[in-house]
């Protein structure tokens, strides 16, 4: 048997174990083992093993995805997503709509000091939702918005998705964050532009509500202060190269910590709360990051990711119809697994493909470019039917409103994700713009 | 379509509480250390920024100020201790992600049955993880690596880890037993 086909069928009992509902990380730990073995036989693995998972736990790099989940569990605990609401609702609430575009928008905030799209949508529910349905907003207009909005959490930088993409494929955090920063901008506008259209056809979903005066609107904007601050030193801190991403994390599950404490009036057991939740996101993603790096370590035994390439290379097939290719699998993957997985199964195969090809960019912008789109496509499978978790979240806050209506309400977001998608795709200097500004 | 595992919820049986407690223990303890790690670091940047600011470091205030020794290995040694700590608390709740796409409409029983093989794997490859685990400390040991600048034998970090995946062998151990008597039919799924 050549590498090809041992990968091939490797790839192929992987997913036969994932249907059957093994854990990911456990399945990658079962076939990376079961593949190295048949190559190598069991002496090599064994010697491995004895310091695989704690050469990569220690890894410092990857110190930074627990300081992010961190710093996202203080900020659901900090009280600043009824002030982010707030301060977008007094200025938006009174369009048609409006109030769902607050949502949008408070999500984008809270984007800005959470890493994680569930806790995201789950944490904005909890204030827009009861707002929504007082000014009688439409059950698919309001879960759909913030099923959607939540997917913002993850774009916009601190992004324990986009770190990942980052240390896999050797690019600089950083400039990830930097280039994330627009295309997240984009996504709330466009989720937002979504929504207008939406209540245009529709004008009954989305009622208006009575203004707000002037100055109380302006009253709201003091309370979001921190997050701007938190945002600000993080990433700014990060990119300046004052401190290490892993130290940015730190520093911002500092903050927020601190924000948790005498903003939210966090106490001993609002923490421990913390600390579990902590405790279950990242033992979850980490066994999923040992099963990876066996499964990749085995992969690339088998030659398969560099054949792949080549292969692909020789066809002369052109760039961007490969990339349409693969995006489109994402699209597929996303509604049967998660986007972290997605991510660590796809990109040691997909990831040398893109960057072997001509986009006119260095190869650099290639993957920063890449990694963004990548992660755009595999979070749309976050709402789509039949099991976005986003929608599953939001709906199980939203008891009143039926799960097929939620799914409904979210089409016009899936519309502007395609066409941003598509956008981003056309035009890489919109993503990669701020990078070579600020290079 | 992930969806975590929430079909074993917290134990309600005498061995699965009494292992849900240490669990909790472990992982609020590893979560401490985070904790730790970050007013470690936070301090660290502080006395470093302080140190390389010309004007701030002339006061006398300040003279003190620098980085912590080696608050890099800290983080690394204690992010590493900490991941390990979570994992059977991340098992024992059923925290892991698997593909619920083909099996939505499976029944319990069969949920139950597809369960039972799969921690019966993870068993088993926690096993041998914490087996090579201890080869590896005992390797480590034997050769006293140090870390580079606080010189702490890194063996030390394998301590805590070993005893993590020995707790987590035994976690699935016991989801393994539990989801077998779903699966057989003594226990309801």
């Amino acid at each position: 048997m050549t590498g090809i086909e041992i990968g091939a069928i490797a790839f192929v009992i992987l997913l036969v174990l994932l249907a059957l509902r093994m854990p990911i990380g456990v399945a990658m730990l079962t076939v990376g083992i079961g593949g190295y073995v048949f190559l190598r036989g069991w002496t090599p693995l064994l010697a491995y093993l004895k310091t695989a998972a704690f050469v990569q736990f220690s890894n410092y790099s990857l110190s930074v995805i627990p300081l992010f989940l961190l710093m996202g569990q203080f900020a659901t605990k900090a009280g600043m997503s009824r002030a982010l609401f707030n301060a977008a609702n007094v200025w938006l609430g009174h369009y048609r709509g409006g109030i769902a575009m607050a949502g949008v928008g408070a999500c984008a905030g809270f984007g800005a000091i959470c890493g994680s799209s569930l806790a995201t949508a789950a944490t904005m529910a909890q204030v827009a939702l009861p707002e929504m349905r007082r000014y009688r907003y439409s059950g698919a207009l309001a879960t759909g918005s913030l099923a959607a909005g939540g997917t913002l959490g993850i774009l916009i930088p601190p992004s324990v998705i986009l770190v990942i993409y980052a240390i896999l494929t050797e690019q600089n955090i950083a400039k990830m964050f930097i280039a994330a920063f627009i295309p997240g901008f984009l996504a709330a506008l466009g989720y937002i532009l979504a929504i207008a259209v939406y209540v245009w056809i529709n004008p009954e979903d989305g009622p208006a509500r009575p203004r707000v005066p002037l100055l109380e609107r302006f009253a709201s904007l003091p309370e979001v202060l921190p997050v701007l601050a938190i945002f600000l030193v993080v990433i700014g801190g990060i990119y300046l190269g004052w401190f290490t991403p892993t130290e940015g994390a730190a520093v911002g599950a500092f903050g927020t910590g601190l924000l948790a404490v005498f903003h939210g009036g966090m106490r001993l057991a609002g923490l421990v709360e913390c600390l579990k939740g902590t405790a279950t996101a990242t033992g979850m993603i980490f066994l999923i990051l040992l099963g990876a790096s066996i499964f990749n370590v085995f992969l690339a035994l088998t030659q398969l990711p560099q054949t792949a390439s080549e292969v692909i290379g020789a066809t002369g097939l052109p760039p961007m119809v490969v990339l349409a290719v693969m995006l489109l699998a994402y699209l597929a993957l996303g509604c049967v697994m998660d986007s972290l997985s997605m991510i660590l199964l796809t990109v040691p195969i997909f990831f040398p493909i893109i960057v072997a090809m001509d986009f006119g960019l260095t190869p650099e912008e290639t993957a920063i470019w890449f990694g963004i789109i990548a992660v755009i496509v595999v979070e749309v499978g976050l709402i789509t039917p039949p099991v976005g978790m986003n929608v599953f979240i939001i709906n199980s806050i939203a008891r009143d409103v039926p799960m097929l209506e939620s799914f409904r309400g979210v089409l016009p977001f899936l519309i502007s994700d395609v066409v941003r998608v598509v956008i981003l795709v056309a035009f890489p200097v919109i993503t990669l713009g701020l990078v070579r500004l600020l290079a | 379509m992930e969806e975590p595992d929430t079909g074993s919820a917290r134990p309600t049986d005498p061995v699965g509480r009494v292992l849900y407690r240490i669990c909790e223990a472990a992982a609020v303890f590893g979560g401490a250390v985070l904790v730790v790690l970050t007013l470690i670091t936070v301090w660290s940047i502080i006395g470093r920024q302080i140190a390389s600011t010309d004007w701030l470091r002339g006061i006398p205030l300040f003279s003190w100020a620098g980085p912590v020794t080696g608050d890099f290995e800290l983080v690394e040694l204690g992010c590493a201790v900490a991941v390990f700590a979570f994992l059977p608390y991340c098992q024992i709740v059923g925290g892991n992600v698997l593909v619920d796409f083909f099996t939505t409409r499976a029944g319990p029983r069969l949920k139950a049955v597809l369960a039972t093989v799969s921690d019966a794997v993870f068993t088993l490859i926690a096993a041998v993880l914490t087996w090579r685990l201890v080869l590896g400390g005992e390797d480590l040991q034997r050769y006293g690596e140090t870390t580079m600048v606080l010189r702490v034998p890194v063996w030390w970090g394998y301590v805590p880890a070993v005893a993590a995946m020995a707790l987590l062998t035994v976690v699935c151990g016991y989801t393994t037993w539990r989801r077998g008597r779903e699966s057989l039919g003594v226990d309801r799924p």
